[in-house]
C-alpha cells in the first residue's frame, strides 16, 4: 500500500512539474521579446535592456526557468505585466468566484441528473423516457455559449427577472448554474439510466424483491448504490471541469471568475498573468484528478490503487 | 457493397431520426463546398446604410434572407463562408488527430513497455490542463488564424484516438489469433495493419465522429471568445462572437449561427449514438434490455 501511495503522489508531482515546464516554455514562444509587449514597440533599446535586466530575462533560459520553478514553490506567482501588481490575491478572489459558481452547478446537476436518471430507469421505454433521451442529447450537443445567451435573451432581456451580469449576489448566481447544471447533467442522467438499467437484471436487485423490500428500498439501497459507481468519475472529471473549464460560461455571464480573469489576462495581453492561470487551473485540475481516484477507491474496494 | 457495410448502414439508417441527421450533415457539406465552386460568394461587401436590418423575406432579395450584420454585410454569405471554415477546422483537426492519435496509440498498446510509458506520460501531461485552457493560451501566444486555430485544437485532440486505440491493442495484442500470426511467422507490420487495426476501426470511426462534433463546438467556442480565427476569416462561431454586443437590439444575428451549430453538431451526435449502438456489441445489449 505505502509503495502504490508513492507512485501516486509521484505521478502528481510529475504533471504538476510538467504542466510548470510546458507553460514556462509556452510563454517563451511568444514572438519577440517580453518588453515590447510592456513597454510598446518604439521604446528605446536601453530602456528595454534595463526592464529585461530588472525582470531577470536577459539571463540564459536555463536559469529563468530555475527563478520561475524557485518563485512558484515559495508561492510566487510574479506580477501583473500590465500595473505590476502582484497576482497571487487577485487570483484568489477569482478563483473563489469559480468555486461558488462551480459547486452551485455541481450540486444543481447532481440533483437533476438523479432525478432525470432513476426516472428515466424505472419508466424506460416510456414516451416520457424517450423525450428525456432526447432533450438530454440536446443538451449534450448544445454549448454553453448558445444555451447560455438563450437563457439570458429568454430570463434577462425578455421577461427581466434576473440581472444581465454577474457579480448581483444570489440573483446572478441563477443562471449560469442553471446553463451549467443542465449540461452536465443531460451526460450524468444518461449514464446512471444506463447502468441503473444494467444493474436491475442483476441476481442481487432479484433476491432483493424476493425478500419482500419495498421498491424504493430496493431502488435506493441496492440498485442506486451499484450504479452510481460508473457515474462517479463522470462525475468527477465534470467537476474538475467545471473548476477550470466554464471559461465560455462566465464570459457569457461575465461572472468574474478564473476563466474570464484568463480571457482578460489575454486580452490585454499580460503573459505573466495568462500563464499564472494556467498554473493555477491545471493545478487545481490535477489534484481533483487525484482526489476523484482516492474517492473512488473508497467507495469500490474493487478499484485498486495499479 | 461489402455486405457486411451494407447491413450496418441498413440498421444505422433505420432510425428516423439518424436519416434527417444525415441529411443536414450533407445538406451543410454541400453548403460548405459553395464558396468554392462559386467564388463570388466570397464577396462579401459592406453596405452601411443595411447596418443590422432584421431580415426580410421577399424572392427579390435573396442575400437579405438572414438579415444583416453590423456592417451591413450580407448574415446568409458570411453563414456559407462560415459553414465552409467551420467545417475546413473541424475535419483537419480530426484527421489528423486520429492519425497521430492511432499511431501512437497502437505503438503504445502494441509495444507496451517504456513506448507506452513516454506515450502515457504525454497524454497524462496533456489532460492536467482543463478543456480548453491550453487551446486558449496557445492561441494567446500564437495569435489568431485558421492554421494556428487547427494547431492549437490539435494539441489535445489526438488523446481521445490515442486512448481509444491504445486500449483496444492492449487487449487485443494475446489474443489467439494474433499469437496464431505471430506463429505463422507474419511480421510486426503485418500484424498490426492486418490483424490489429482493422478490429479498431470501428470504435475510432464512433469516437471520431464524436471528437468532430466537440472540435466543431471547441472551435466555436475559441472564437467565441474573440481568439479563435480573428484574420478576417469568418467561422459560426466569429459570427456568435460578433452577435453578442447587439443581442437586445438585432437578435437575428444570433439565431442564425447557433441554429447552424446547433443542427450540425446535434446530427453528428445522433449519427455517432446510433453507429455506436450498431458496432458496439455491449452497448446494444443494453439498449435490447
Amino acid at each position: 500500500m505505502t509503495r502504490a501511495w508513492i507512485a501516486f503522489f509521484a505521478r502528481l508531482a510529475f504533471v504538476t512539474f510538467g504542466v510548470v515546464t510546458l507553460v514556462f516554455y509556452l510563454q517563451r514562444l511568444i514572438p519577440g521579446s517580453p518588453a515590447d509587449a510592456v513597454l510598446g514597440p518604439d521604446a528605446l533599446q536601453s530602456d528595454k535592456l534595463r526592464w529585461l535586466a530588472a525582470n531577470g530575462l536577459d539571463k540564459p533560459i536555463f536559469e529563468q526557468y530555475i527563478d520561475y520553478i524557485t518563485k512558484l514553490f515559495q508561492g510566487d506567482l510574479g506580477r501583473k505585466l500590465v500595473d505590476g501588481r502582484p497576482i497571487a490575491p487577485l487570483l484568489v478572489e477569482r478563483f473563489f468566484a469559480t468555486l461558488k459558481l462551480a459547486s452551485c452547478s455541481f450540486v444543481f446537476s447532481l440533483l437533476l441528473a438523479l432525478l432525470l436518471g432513476i426516472y428515466g430507469a424505472i419508466r424506460a421505454g416510456s414516451r416520457v423516457d424517450k423525450f428525456l433521451s432526447v432533450l438530454s442529447l440536446l443538451m449534450i450537443s448544445a454549448p454553453t455559449f448558445i444555451t447560455g445567451t438563450l437563457f439570458l435573451w429568454i430570463f434577462a432581456v425578455w421577461l427581466d427577472i434576473f440581472p444581465l451580469t454577474g457579480g448581483n449576489g444570489l440573483s446572478s448566481l441563477i443562471l449560469p448554474t442553471v446553463t451549467l447544471g443542465s449540461a452536465l447533467a443531460a451526460l450524468t442522467s444518461r449514464m446512471l439510466r444506463g447502468s441503473l438499467l444494467e444493474v436491475f437484471h442483476e441476481d442481487y436487485i432479484r433476491t432483493a424483491f424476493s425478500k419482500g423490500l419495498s421498491k424504493y428500498q430496493v431502488y435506493t439501497r441496492h440498485a442506486l448504490r451499484n450504479a452510481v459507481l460508473p457515474a462517479l468519475t463522470i462525475l468527477g472529471l465534470q467537476l474538475s471541469s467545471l473548476l477550470g473549464g466554464s471559461v465560455i460560461t462566465e464570459q457569457v455571464f461575465t461572472w468574474p471568475g478564473l476563466g474570464s480573469l484568463m480571457i482578460e489576462a489575454v486580452n490585454q495581453r499580460d503573459y505573466n498573468l495568462v500563464s499564472a492561470c494556467v498554473v493555477v487551473l491545471a493545478f487545481v485540475h490535477v489534484c481533483l484528478a487525484a482526489v476523484i481516484d482516492v474517492v473512488q477507491q473508497l467507495f469500490d474496494p474493487r478499484v485498486g490503487v495499479e | 457493397m461489402n455486405p457486411l457495410l451494407k447491413k450496418i448502414l441498413a440498421r444505422v439508417l433505420k432510425e428516423n431520426s439518424t436519416r434527417l441527421s444525415l441529411i443536414i450533415l450533407v445538406f451543410w457539406a454541400i453548403i460548405a463546398c459553395l464558396p468554392a465552386l462559386f467564388p463570388e460568394l466570397k464577396e462579401i461587401s459592406i453596405d452601411l446604410p443595411q447596418t443590422r436590418r432584421p431580415p426580410v423575406f421577399s424572392w427579390h432579395e435573396p442575400l437579405g434572407w438572414f438579415g444583416y450584420d453590423s456592417v451591413g454585410s450580407s448574415v446568409l454569405l458570411q453563414m456559407i463562408g462560415g459553414a465552409r471554415v467551420s467545417l475546413l477546422v473541424g475535419i483537419s483537426v480530426v484527421m489528423v488527430s486520429a492519425l497521430v492519435g492511432s499511431t501512437l496509440g497502437a505503438a503504445a498498446g502494441y509495444w507496451g513497455g517504456w513506448v507506452d510509458q513516454c506515450v502515457s506520460r504525454v497524454m497524462e501531461l496533456l489532460l492536467a490542463f482543463p478543456p480548453l485552457v491550453l487551446p486558449i493560451a496557445l492561441a494567446a501566444v500564437l495569435g489568431g488564424g485558421v492554421f494556428n486555430t487547427i494547431a492549437a485544437l490539435c494539441l489535445g485532440g489526438w488523446i481521445g484516438s490515442a486512448k481509444v486505440v491504445r486500449g483496444q491493442f492492449r487487449s487485443l495484442r494475446n489474443r489467439e489469433f494474433v499469437i496464431a500470426a505471430k506463429a505463422l511467422g507474419a511480421s510486426e507490420t503485418r500484424i498490426i495493419i492486418y490483424h490489429l487495426l482493422p478490429m479498431t476501426l470501428s470504435p475510432l470511426l464512433i469516437h471520431t465522429i464524436f471528437s468532430l462534433a466537440g472540435t466543431i463546438l471547441a472551435e466555436a467556442g475559441l472564437s467565441f471568445l474573440g481568439l479563435g480565427l480573428g484574420d478576417g476569416s469568418v467561422s459560426w462561431g466569429t459570427l456568435l462572437n460578433e452577435a453578442r454586443s447587439y443581442l437586445l437590439e438585432s437578435p437575428h444575428l444570433a439565431i442564425f449561427p447557433a441554429a447552424a451549430i446547433l443542427s450540425l453538431v446535434v446530427s453528428l451526435n445522433f449519427i455517432g449514438e446510433s453507429l455506436r449502438q450498431v458496432l458496439d456489441k455491449r452497448a446494444a445489449s443494453v439498449e435490447l434490455d
